[in-house]
């Protein structure tokens, strides 16, 4: 069996088509607040929200910090709320 | 009676006394609608993350208070007419303390 039929890719790490294929890498991302169980997210610890904000202050995407959906949903609020209250910058150009 | 937390954030350009003064305040219109305040946490002045109604810096302060949640927008409605108080958000600590239970 050569290396192309097992996993679709030859060598050079082009598959079928020609086109370079990127398979997924690494283990799985894991939500913080569920491995944590953190039990409610306090829009006042901003050293906790800004974790889970790039540098420009923006909100990071669920597929980049592996937040489930529901805690996600919990961090965007409290970001939302600290922001209202002047603890974290909105996003900057 | 339900238990909130109120984060304030109040005018740093007024001297601490005038700070008492807001805080008091806030106390006086929780207990005047049979509120009971629980616990007050000055944090003090701090530099905000982004301008604040043309503020760079604000002074905060949490209060924990008791209070009927039918009373609750009455007080909402006179926070407004607070001296020195620019901002304020209140949350229900009950869910957060239920949610910590389960």
């Amino acid at each position: 069996m050569s290396p192309r039929d097992r996993d679709g890719k030859g060598r050079d790490g082009k598959g079928r088509d020609g086109k370079k294929q990127f398979p997924r890498k690494g283990r799985p991302k894991v939500c913080y607040f569920c491995k944590e169980k953190v039990a409610y997210i306090d829009y006042k610890d901003t050293a906790l929200l800004r974790r889970f904000m790039s540098d420009r202050g923006k909100i990071r995407a669920r597929r980049v910090t592996g937040t489930c959906q529901r805690h996600q949903r919990d961090v965007a609020l409290a970001v939302k709320n600290a922001r209202e209250m002047g603890l974290l910058s909105y996003a900057v150009r | 009676m339900r238990t909130y937390e109120a984060l304030l954030l109040c005018d740093p350009r007024r001297d601490d006394a005038e700070l008492g003064q807001t805080l008091d305040r806030f106390q006086a219109l929780v207990t005047e609608r049979g509120g009971e305040v629980r616990n007050v946490d000055k944090w003090g002045r701090r530099k905000l993350a982004a301008e604040v109604e043309d503020l760079t810096d604000g002074y905060y302060a949490v209060v924990t208070y008791d209070l009927d949640p039918d009373r609750r927008a009455d007080l909402e409605a006179a926070l407004p007419f607070v001296e020195g108080l620019v901002r304020s958000k209140t949350i229900r600590r009950d869910i957060r303390e239920r949610k910590a239970a389960s």
